[in-house]
């Protein structure tokens, strides 16, 4: 069983999110936020999740800012409506994959065969 | 490791020769002016990395990644900002960088690609093949999960880190090993008959002291497997 988390500003944006994650076998939410300090110090004492959905921009610190405050290494798919980050992302090693919202379902399975 | 570079410039083939000079365990192999030309280079060898540029005479960099049939990853090398989010539709990019590059990140970028040809799953993810019926087989081709059905595999060839699975039209190149094939194939079709070979059982056409037809390929059988082969036979 994989366990992921979810870090996205927006409960609605959790719940598309969850509802995709839901329809995949062997995957398992534990853990959604939409606070970045709380998805951080959760990611930090529970150091088992093996993929992280990500949105970029968050009211605290944005994406990039979290991955670099992460201890463990889970897996990263970054979920975002702005297409402009996608050249930062590759100077990140843990970002599998980068979504664009809406997020479709195809593309949302093959980001987590790729974790 | 080894590398092939892909650029039609030759300026920028050699930027990408004096980084690569810079790391130890990487050796470029081939390099390449036309992308058709690294293409028939690749259908013929199995490499472990492609320094590819965007932009080609008549050919992207995402033409040829559609195109290769290969396990290789692939690192972009552009001047073109633009195209990152159209990168990350293909698994096997496994980083961008924009010229100019530096030592450190293009190093960055090596370990990278050390850890995910480490890592690389070649065979889909335990979460999808819980999903997958009987009769057959998804590899992992870049970024795409090709059906393979048993029957239509010939046999599987052991080649270091990778395995080449030939079928009657095509000869898949995957980065496994003959172990983790082993483990998803029905043994009653499948037999391994060499250290290095597995074949479809059903497709012999003939067989002779050390050596087995299948279609118009020779495959051995070492001395340990060959009485299980026997056993199998329905003998006259």
């Amino acid at each position: 069983m994989k366990k992921c988390v979810i870090v996205e500003d927006d409960l609605a944006a959790i719940e598309v999110v969850r509802f995709l994650a839901a329809q995949i076998e062997g995957l398992s939410v534990v853990g959604a936020f939409t606070s970045a300090q709380e998805a951080l110090d959760f990611l930090n004492i529970r150091q088992d999740v093996d993929i992280l959905f990500l949105d970029i921009h968050l009211p605290e610190m944005n994406g990039f800012t979290f991955l670099e405050a992460l201890k463990p290494s889970p897996k990263v798919v970054l979920t975002t409506s702005d297409k402009n980050m996608a050249l930062t992302a590759y100077d990140f090693d843990l970002v599998v994959d980068y979504l664009v919202k809406p997020l479709q379902k195809d593309r949302f399975m093959e980001a987590v065969s790729r974790c | 490791m080894n590398c092939i570079i892909v650029d039609d410039q030759e300026s920028a083939r050699l930027v990408v020769r004096q980084l690569c000079d810079g790391i130890e365990d990487l050796d470029i192999i081939e390099e390449f002016s036309s992308a058709i030309e690294a293409i028939k280079f690749l259908n013929q060898q199995t490499v472990d990395v492609i320094f590819l540029d965007i932009h080609m005479p008549g050919f992207t960099g995402f033409d040829f990644v559609q195109t290769i049939n290969n396990a290789a990853k692939i690192v972009l090398i552009t001047s073109d900002k633009s195209k990152a989010i159209e990168a990350y539709e293909y698994e096997a990019i496994s980083d961008y960088l924009v010229k100019p590059i530096s030592q450190e990140r293009f190093n960055k970028s090596i370990q990278k690609l050390k850890n995910t040809l480490r890592r690389s799953p070649s065979i889909p993810h335990d979460i999808l093949s819980g999903q997958l019926p009987g009769n057959d087989l998804y590899i992992n081709i870049d970024r795409r999960l090709t059906k393979l059905k048993f029957d239509d595999i010939l046999f599987i060839k052991a080649k270091g880190d990778y395995i080449d699975v030939k079928t009657h039209k095509e000869m898949y190149v995957v980065h496994s090993t003959l172990k983790k094939i082993k483990d998803k194939l029905p043994d009653n079709i499948f037999l391994q008959t060499h250290r290095s070979y597995i074949i479809n059982f059903t497709k012999i056409i003939d067989i002779e002291d050390n050596s087995v037809l299948i279609e118009k390929n020779v495959i051995p059988i070492s001395r340990s497997n060959r009485p299980e082969l026997i056993r199998r036979l329905n003998l006259l």
